[in-house]
Parts: C-alpha cells; sequence; structure tokens
C-alpha cells in the first residue's frame, strides 16, 4: 500500500494535514533558498540539492524510459541543466515542478527520439535487477519471485503502454506525490487537462491490470 | 452523498481518496457512502488495487557513481571555453522554450508591414517622385509655368543677396582689416 493511501477506516486528522502542509511548505522553500545559494557560487547548496532529489529524479526518468543507463544519463542533464541555469534562476516557481518539468521534458524527447532497441535491451536488464532486489529484501521461494517478477513485467508493460503525457502524468501522481498543480506545470497544461489525462490513465490501468488483481 | 460515478467531480474525488489526498470531511462522506453503495466501492476497491499495484514496482537504486560523474560533467564544462557554455544554454535550455511564440508574433508583424506598405505606398510615392518623362509632358501645362517662374523668382532672390550681402558687411566690421573687394 503506498504511504499516501489512508489505512481502511483510519483517516488522517486535521491537525496532522496542518502539519504536513507546513512541512511540505517548509520543504520547498528551502529547496529555493539552496537554489538561490547555488545562484550565489554555493556549491555546498547544490550537493544538498543533488542530494534530496536524485532518487526521486532518477525513479521518475527510470519508469519513464524504462531504461536505468538511460535513466540515470537523463537524470545527470537534468541536474546540470539545473546548475547551468542556476545565474538565471529566479524562486518564481516551486524548485520541484521545475525540476520535474525539466526532467518531462528531457524523458519525452527521449521517448519521441524512437529508441525501441534500448528499451527492449532494458527489459531483460530489469528482470534481472526486480528479481535480485526481490530476493535481497523478502526473501522470497522461487514461486513468489517469479510470481513478482511477472507483476511487475505487466505492469511495467501496462505504464509503457500509456501515451506519453499519459504515462507522465500517472508516474508524477502516484509515486513523486505531486499534486495537480505541480503536474500542470510540468507538463505545461491546465489542470483539468491534468486530471482528465489521469482519468484516462488509471481507468486504461485498471482494465489492463484486472486480471492481476 | 450522491453517487462517485454520478458526481462531475466523481473521478477527481475517487482519485484524491484511494491517494489519501482527499479533504478529511469528503474521505468520511466516501468512506461512510461506500458501505451502502456497492458499485461506487467497485470502483474505490478497483482503483485502490490499481494503486497497491503500482506499488510492486520498486524504485531503482542509483548508481553510487553518480554524483561523481556528474560532478565530472560540470567540471569538463565550466572548464571548457565560454561560447561553448552559452551555446549549451542556449541550445538547451532548462525548461523548454516555445520558439514558435516569437516566431508567430513576428510573421504576424511582418504581414501587417507587409500589408501596410502594398496598400498605401503607390498613393503616396507617385505625386511625391515623378518621373523624368511625366515632367517632360507636363512642361506647357500652367502648373508648369507656374513651377518654372517660382525658379526664376528663386534665382532673382539669390542674385539681389549676392549684391546686398557685401553692403550690409561693412558696417557689422569696422575695425577688419579685410576691405570687401567691391568697395
Amino acid at each position: 500500500m503506498s504511504p499516501l493511501q489512508p489505512s481502511p477506516g483510519v483517516q488522517p486528522s486535521a491537525e496532522s494535514g496542518v502539519n504536513q502542509d507546513m512541512e511540505a511548505v517548509a520543504a520547498l522553500e528551502r529547496d529555493a533558498q539552496l537554489m538561490v545559494r547555488v545562484r550565489e557560487g554555493d556549491e555546498v547548496s547544490f550537493a544538498l540539492l543533488l542530494e534530496r532529489h536524485r532518487s526521486p529524479v532518477v525513479n521518475f526518468l527510470h519508469r519513464m524510459v524504462q531504461n536505468r543507463a538511460v535513466s540515470e544519463e537523463l537524470a545527470q542533464e537534468v541536474f546540470l541543466r539545473v546548475y547551468r541555469s542556476r545565474e538565471t534562476y529566479e524562486p518564481t516557481a516551486k524548485f520541484t515542478t521545475w525540476l520535474f518539468r525539466i526532467a518531462t521534458h528531457l524523458a519525452l524527447n527521449w521517448i519521441r527520439d524512437g529508441q525501441k532497441e534500448k528499451r527492449n535491451e532494458s527489459l531483460s536488464e530489469e528482470l534481472i535487477e526486480g528479481a535480485e532486489r526481490q530476493v535481497a529484501d523478502r526473501q522470497p521461494n522461487v514461486e513468489q519471485s517469479m510470481l513478482q517478477e511477472v507483476k511487475v513485467q505487466e505492469i511495467r508493460r501496462a505504464i509503457e503502454a500509456l501515451p506519453e503525457k499519459q504515462r507522465a502524468a500517472v508516474l508524477m501522481h502516484k509515486y513523486q506525490s505531486l499534486d495537480y498543480s505541480h503536474i500542470s506545470k510540468a507538463l505545461g497544461c491546465t489542470e483539468s487537462a491534468v486530471k482528465s489525462l489521469l482519468f484516462r490513465a488509471y481507468e486504461t490501468l485498471r482494465s489492463r491490470l484486472a486480471h492481476l488483481a | 452523498m450522491d453517487c462517485i460515478k454520478n458526481d462531475k467531480q466523481g473521478v477527481e474525488i475517487l482519485t484524491d481518496y484511494c491517494a489519501g489526498a482527499a479533504n478529511p470531511e469528503v474521505a468520511a462522506e466516501i468512506s461512510a457512502h461506500i458501505l451502502t453503495c456497492a458499485e461506487c466501492k467497485a470502483l474505490v476497491d478497483a482503483q485502490r488495487k490499481v494503486w497497491e499495484m503500482l506499488d510492486a514496482w520498486a524504485p531503482a537504486e542509483v548508481s553510487p557513481d553518480f554524483d561523481s560523474r556528474l560532478y565530472a560533467r560540470i567540471a569538463q564544462e565550466q572548464t571548457g571555453p565560454a561560447w561553448r557554455r552559452w551555446w549549451s544554454r542556449l541550445t538547451q535550455p532548462a525548461t523548454p522554450y516555445a520558439w514558435w511564440k516569437p516566431a508567430v508574433s513576428m510573421a504576424v508583424a511582418g504581414a501587417i508591414v507587409s500589408f501596410a506598405l502594398i496598400t498605401r505606398l503607390p498613393e503616396r510615392t507617385a505625386p511625391v517622385q515623378p518621373t523624368a518623362s511625366i515632367a517632360h509632358l507636363t512642361a506647357g501645362t500652367p502648373q508648369a509655368g507656374a513651377d518654372q517662374v517660382d525658379l526664376q523668382q528663386v534665382e532673382q532672390a539669390l542674385d539681389d543677396l549676392d549684391v546686398v550681402a557685401p553692403a550690409n558687411q561693412v558696417p557689422s566690421a569696422p575695425g577688419s582689416s579685410q576691405a570687401p573687394s567691391r568697395l
């Protein structure tokens, strides 16, 4: 179950919700402050930003392009562009939104370039990665491991089959916990368009993954 | 509350509810509603299952040398020539730049200017720039005669000025060593 998903019958209290919101605002302001310091030449702040956002960006790109090597290459390009733009950075938009806008742009460009052979290579690579990770985490038996492997493959294929923008919207919504406003800015469309994208994407995933439920 | 499936905002409510992002009041309403509505419960269950299945896709681990490779790239770029950094910024902007927007604006502006030139320029230039052949053809007209008279008057006025001017210079420079030659 997702950490964002409430346990059945247990809803977060208003107080805890407010605290979470305040923490989120504080984190966003911290990012902007760090980036302003980077603009002023503070290399340590860039290292902190990298530490905070490295994994989310790599994971998002990994799920978008479904190739580990390519996702890391694209993530490096994202942070390189962030560093390159430090002098012109203005904290008008939230840093995370800006970061994922760059990442989405690069991922969509890569996908549109149609690098099918790399994608096919990644499928076998991911099989190995997934199996290794699963064995290390929970020590399941061979049958469970194979079932999990098949399930993950099905999920990957279902997400991969989504249109590019639907895929990006679902990944940002599900795995990065970005709200509609952030996703709309990252994708360069309206909030209602994002809702429509998400609705169609989840409908498709529901029907494609129904047999796994 | 109305059924989620009948609500205009149903999709958003359902998505938010299953993501745990719905506000507590709405979440409580949905929780109560799905206890009595089988169709909405089926929708919520299906959405929840999708979310749970998506959780099975674990995140990838980042390579340990990710940072060192990134810093090497940054260092390489920083030590390179300035024009290359400038070129990289121009051709690889952080966020996509909509080049078509200024291009469309410029095209519209160009079209307006072209239209104005085509429709207005002939009206203004025809009377201002008469060609030699037109001047020749209109030489015998009263208008041409008037032009000639005007020219003669101007020449006469200039000659008069030449005659009068030296006379005027005498009182203006009484101590001058250079006297006017005509005097």
